[in-house]
């Protein structure tokens, strides 16, 4: 597996525990504290996984200075 | 509640954004455009990212993510009511975190920012006296306790100012362009965020924007009480006007000054809370 699908997968899969457990909360099946514990585990790596995966590419041919 | 944390983000930077456009007038420069660190954050996120080669791979990515968890389990923590306690070892966290940044990149400039931190952090943490000062008019430390008794009493700004005025320090001194900002001074290139480009950088944006927020939110709790949204937006603009002119108007201290001033204040804070516990 690429590593751009790795990538995209954890955004999927934070974003989709995120949303579980806002389920979940709202059916009071998990209580607050428990729906504020996946975010603030899940969140962080949802961001940076995002940021990851909608970057430019890693070994596109930049333009170089040359001058002004 | 991502909601909630959407919010506090984007308001964050908008609010880390007014503070560099207020500044920039005070200077009689155009300045930048308010929403401007929105910008940086979607302009560092669209960036092509690696890890540099001196850097250690866990720490370097690690801490980012840290840095964004421990704040947003400081925001529920004030958005549930609870205590300053956690806020408190939350800002302690912090400091180790920064001083993550600086040292896993492998980078001079980061290395001398998360000294700073650690520096700051001796003279920055005492200031947190005012959480003592608080506690011992409304014998507890839970914001939901801290809110009732202003409820009753008025707010804590008029009671104890100067608990306030130490809090503030607190406040200014994790604002950019201010007389304590030791941690990422221009002779440091950015201090400990140096080394952290593109997608981390962005990272680090999202945790300026949530800190930015949580504090102000915590200020505003602990000495205003409960406020509507609305006044909280309110609330929040003019202390970061007011933190603006203060950056603007002081020079950037050395950090032996930064240090000294600060400890100086923790000094006066102690001897307030020291009378205040005798004849309260």
């Amino acid at each position: 597996m690429k590593r751009k699908d790795k990538i995209r997968g954890s955004v999927f899969i934070t974003g989709a525990f995120m949303i579980i457990g806002f389920l979940l909360w709202q059916s009071s099946i998990l209580p607050l504290a428990g729906y504020e514990a996946i975010i603030v585990l899940c969140f962080p790596i949802f961001v940076i996984c995002l940021f990851l995966w909608w970057m430019a590419r890693e070994h596109g041919g930049d333009i170089p200075f040359i001058g002004y | 509640m991502i909601g909630y944390l959407l919010f506090a983000v984007v308001f964050g930077l908008l609010l880390l954004g007014i503070h560099r456009k207020v500044i920039a007038r005070i200077q009689r420069r155009p300045g930048p455009p308010v929403w401007q660190e929105l910008l940086h954050l979607l302009k560092f996120s669209f960036k092509s990212t690696w890890i540099p080669a001196t850097a250690s791979d866990t720490l370097f990515v690690g801490v980012v993510l840290v840095a964004i968890g421990i704040w947003s389990a400081a925001l529920f923590v004030i958005l549930a009511g609870g205590s300053i306690l956690i806020i408190f070892g939350i800002y302690m966290l912090h400091k180790i975190v920064e001083h993550g940044f600086g040292l896993s990149s492998g980078s001079p400039y980061g290395k001398f920012g998360g000294v700073r931190s650690v520096i700051s952090a001796a003279s920055e943490i005492p200031l947190f006296v005012s959480v003592a000062v608080v506690a011992f008019y409304t014998e507890s430390l839970e914001l939901s306790s801290i809110i009732k008794y202003q409820d009753t009493h008025g707010p804590l700004l008029f009671i104890v100012p100067l608990a306030a005025v130490a809090m503030y320090i607190v406040i200014l001194s994790k604002m950019p362009f201010g007389p304590f900002s030791i941690v990422e001074s221009k002779e440091l290139v950015s201090g400990y965020k140096t080394e952290h480009f593109g997608a981390w950088r962005a990272g680090l944006e999202v945790c300026n924007g949530l800190k930015t927020f949580v504090l102000m939110l915590m200020f505003l709790t602990v000495f205003i009480g409960g406020l509507s949204i609305w006044w909280i937006v309110v609330g929040m603009i003019i202390i970061t006007i007011s933190l603006s002119f203060t950056c603007a108007l002081s020079p950037m201290l050395s950090p032996f000054d930064s240090v000294t001033v600060q400890m100086l204040i923790t000094g006066v804070m102690l001897g307030y809370a020291a009378v205040l516990g005798v004849f309260a």
